[in-house]
């Protein structure tokens, strides 16, 4: 698995390394099971804070995509781990609805929104 | 002074050059003399310039280099000569680090001046396949070998102590002969054991530092820019071991010399023909992969107004790395081919210094006992 971080963009750091290896787990360039790198190595790699990593994987375990072992190994969950809940649903209403907001805002159309969306959707 | 010592003053002075003049070409394509750039302003004109320029120092530092030790060769007392021979490599040394400085300067104002740095994305990559799954040098079981050769040389000096001649030869000049002696003793036969320790924990430690650096990947080309990576990293790990072998070997030679069993002469040959040989494989090596594998032809570049990873801030003078958020103990090279280690990591510095001091104790030791 490739990961790729903007330090340009204003995305935090940590949110990148999640959304990445979260990409990584849907297109399957890591399988259930399958260990992610250490905190030490990843930041290496990446040259960034050790905390930075920590922090993403603290994510990661906290939505459930990871399990972090007892040797601080971090392990991919199966599927069911992750399955969404309730709570997330609300969770990305909240946050489509700002972007909503700005989007008709600015007077986007909502056929384009949808459609960006869909795009977005079917590229995975 | 005769033939022998023009020809090895020669040979380490155009090996020098040699190794230093091609640094400015062998390096990354988004890294000018230390400095991140835009791949695509690799071949822009003023860039080219500097890196012609620099060139053509390097070459006449090197002959100027060479004239002088060739000529003050023959008229200080051959005691001296080693000494003035040292001397004369250091300052080239430091003649090369200080153009490189000076350029380093150079593009630094240039990337500000042509506004490089502004609006270009600034992207950093990691391969996990290269962290969990795939391998990236030679087996380190190969290493037992080292303890092979290593168990043979004191097997020989062991066994054959009572045929050793009484005063042994410790020392050597450029043209082959024996300039120091020590008295018959446990320590001055097993001397060559001790070198090999030495040469073989440094090998061992190159090998494992090129293991260790994490892969500086191309933000553009992740893809391609692994595999040139892994091509890299593998190649010069099987370097590594093989450089050692040599030098092991070479020792276990002088081990027979000592005993008897070589000539002083055939030792001279064979120690020559070892180091030319690792020399050209470096050479050769660094030429054909490139720093990273960047010289290494996988597939096709796209370019793309994107600098890898902008850390010139951590890079003193392009050469120092102080980078504290970083938890890397060893950093791929800015200039050169290899690795280096991050100063703000006080184990790496540790290591590295104590590196240095090994060699420094084991050869001031070694001169005031044997």
């Amino acid at each position: 698995m490739i990961i790729k971080i903007d330090m340009s963009k204003d995305t935090a750091i940590y949110k990148q390394i999640y959304d990445e290896i979260v990409k990584g787990i849907l297109v399957r360039d890591v399988e259930t099971n399958e260990s992610l790198p250490s905190v030490r190595n990843m930041a290496a790699s990446l040259s960034v804070n050790m905390h930075t990593v920590s922090k993403a994987y603290a994510k990661l375990k906290h939505e459930g995509f990871i399990s972090l072992q007892r040797n601080n190994r971090a392990t991919i969950n199966d599927k069911e781990s992750y399955a969404y809940s309730e709570e997330y649903v609300m969770a990305i209403s909240d946050e489509l609805e700002k972007i909503v907001i700005e989007a008709k805002c600015r007077g986007l159309k909502e056929k384009d929104l949808t459609e960006i969306i869909i795009k977005n959707y079917k590229k995975y | 002074m005769n033939i022998m010592s023009d020809i090895m003053i020669c040979f380490a002075f155009v090996s020098l050059t040699v190794c230093f003049s091609i640094l400015p070409f062998v390096g990354r394509k988004n890294l000018a003399f230390g400095i991140s750039i835009p791949k695509s302003e690799y071949n822009n004109e003023k860039i080219k310039r500097i890196r012609r320029e620099s060139l053509y120092t390097f070459l006449a530092i090197g002959i100027t280099a060479l004239l002088i030790t060739i000529f003050a060769f023959r008229t200080v007392p051959e005691a001296k000569a080693i000494g003035l021979f040292t001397i004369m490599v250091l300052a080239q040394c430091f003649a090369y680090m200080s153009v490189f400085v000076l350029k380093n300067k150079k593009v630094k104002q240039l990337k500000k001046d042509l506004e490089w740095g502004k609006d270009a994305k600034n992207i950093t990559v990691a391969d996990t396949n290269f962290l969990t799954k795939e391998k990236i040098a030679c087996s380190p079981k190969w290493f037992w070998i080292y303890g092979l050769v290593l168990i043979l040389t004191i097997f020989l000096g062991l066994y054959f102590y009572d045929i050793i001649p009484a005063k042994i030869p410790m020392q050597m000049n450029l043209n082959g002969d024996y300039t120091r002696f020590a008295d018959k003793s446990m320590i001055s036969v097993m001397y060559p054991v001790f070198t090999q320790l030495f040469l073989g924990a440094l090998f061992i430690f190159v090998y494992y530092m090129f293991k260790r650096t994490p892969l500086v990947i191309d933000a553009e080309n992740p893809t391609e820019s692994s595999k040139q990576n892994a091509v890299f990293r593998y190649r010069w790990s099987v370097f590594s071991f093989l450089g050692g072998l040599i030098m092991l070997v070479i020792f276990m030679m002088i081990m027979l010399g000592t005993i008897g069993f070589l000539s002083m002469v055939s030792i001279f040959y064979i120690s020559m023909a070892g180091v030319v040989l690792i020399v050209a494989a470096a050479i050769a090596l660094s030429i054909t992969t490139g720093q990273s594998g960047s010289r290494v032809k996988i597939g096709k570049t796209k370019e793309e107004k994107t600098i890898n990873r902008e850390d010139d801030k951590y890079w003193k003078a392009g050469l120092i790395y102080f980078n504290r958020e970083d938890p890397a103990f060893f950093v791929e090279k800015r200039f050169g081919i290899g690795t280096t280690i991050n100063f703000a990591r006080p184990k790496a510095v540790i290591i590295f210094l104590s590196v240095i001091a090994i060699a420094i104790i084991a050869s001031v030791l070694s001169s005031i006992f044997l």
